[in-house]
């Protein structure tokens, strides 16, 4: 009797070891579950401005086209889009682009703006690329927004509907 | 009998003392990861509430912005500034107004004391936008070319900054600011 009860009295540390391994190897799963959700989550807010910045990207180039119309001057609709063959740059403050050289990175500016021209850096680069298409009256847009070795695009053609 | 009973009478002082300390050493740490799990999911929770409420307000005010039309009697922005398309003509404004597609006058703007973004359209009573989840810090519009004589296609620049609405403790809160940028679609031609 004595015999059975000592046997019976607890746990070995065998199988203690192996109980603590188990646990841990669970935990350590479930907490690199978590910071994996939060890598993922910060790239989701990343992407989602960044998406906002390729269509902001997108618009100005509309808007240059429609000022070559609204300006009356006889100008031909794609005037000033040309040459972003090869890529181009622009902000919300200006009506113009200018030819991407190395690829500057956008700025906020005091009141909040994304500009190239002044307040602190942040990573985003944005990349505007126009190409004339096979018909003359279609222009490819093409937005690439480059961050943190990350990469998102907007593709839009432009149409010379006006007459 | 009697050494049965001795034998079996349960575990000693140090036994005690030792399994509880490996328990609660464990248990601490487990409750602290535990604990700061469901810290990390409250932000991200917070964090989706976030780029949601920014997606769906500046698709909502874009697609009403993208529709402006030119104000040509001045009913909504007044007859010092009738035939032009926005209110402020140029510069950044917290509100912005205008003659929508449905020919209301509608007005967006920041009520900065409450930390939502609100509508109003003609005389109506200005509705809000955004859910209670978030506060919005800042909201502001870039007009450019707003005005009829000034030869531009309006451009209306939106950016909106935003941050978690709770008093728990997410150090730091959640911040969302995203900006993006629309042309009008009718073109402003001079009249």
């Amino acid at each position: 009797m004595a015999g059975t009860h000592r046997k019976n009295s607890g746990f070995t540390l065998l199988e203690m070891i192996l109980a603590i391994a188990i646990i841990s190897v669970g935990v350590l799963g479930v907490h690199n579950g978590m910071a994996f959700a939060i890598e993922n989550t910060k790239k989701a807010r990343e992407y989602f401005m960044g998406a906002y910045l390729a269509q902001e990207g997108v618009e100005i180039v509309k808007n240059i086209r429609d000022n070559n119309w609204v300006r009356d001057a006889g100008d031909p609709w794609n005037q000033g889009l040309t040459f972003c063959a090869s890529g181009c740059e622009g902000d919300y403050s200006t009506n113009t682009l200018t030819a991407w050289a190395s690829g500057r990175n956008l700025k906020i500016d005091s009141s909040g703006f994304y500009n190239y021209d002044n307040g602190t850096s942040t990573v985003y680069k944005r990349k505007i690329t126009v190409t004339q298409d096979a018909n003359p009256d279609i222009m490819d847009i093409t937005v690439d927004i480059y961050w943190s070795g990350l990469t998102t695009t907007v593709k839009e053609n432009i149409y010379n509907w006006y007459q | 009998m009697n050494s049965r009973l001795k034998k079996a009478k349960g575990f000693t002082l140090i036994e005690m003392l030792v399994s509880i300390g490996i328990f609660s050493v464990l248990m601490g740490v487990l409750s602290g990861i535990f604990l700061s799990s469901i810290k990390s999911q409250t932000h991200i929770v917070y964090t989706q509430y976030l780029v949601d409420n920014s997606n769906f307000i500046l698709d909502y005010m874009g697609r009403y912005i993208r529709m402006a039309q030119k104000d040509t009697t001045g009913i909504c922005l007044g007859a010092g500034n009738a035939k032009d398309n926005f209110l402020p003509t140029s510069g950044a404004s917290s509100s912005i107004t205008f003659l929508d597609y449905k020919n209301q006058c509608h007005r967006l703007f920041l009520d900065s004391g409450a930390g939502q973004i609100k509508e109003q359209i003609d005389s109506n009573p200005a509705q809000v936008l955004t859910s209670d989840k978030i506060k919005v810090l800042d909201l502001k519009f870039n007009v450019t070319g707003g005005a009829n004589s000034d030869n531009l296609q309006p451009k209306i620049t939106i950016m909106i900054k935003s941050q978690a609405n709770t008093t728990q403790d997410l150090n730091p809160l959640p911040q969302v600011t995203v900006q993006t940028s629309i042309s009008q679609r009718n073109l402003d031609k001079q009249i």
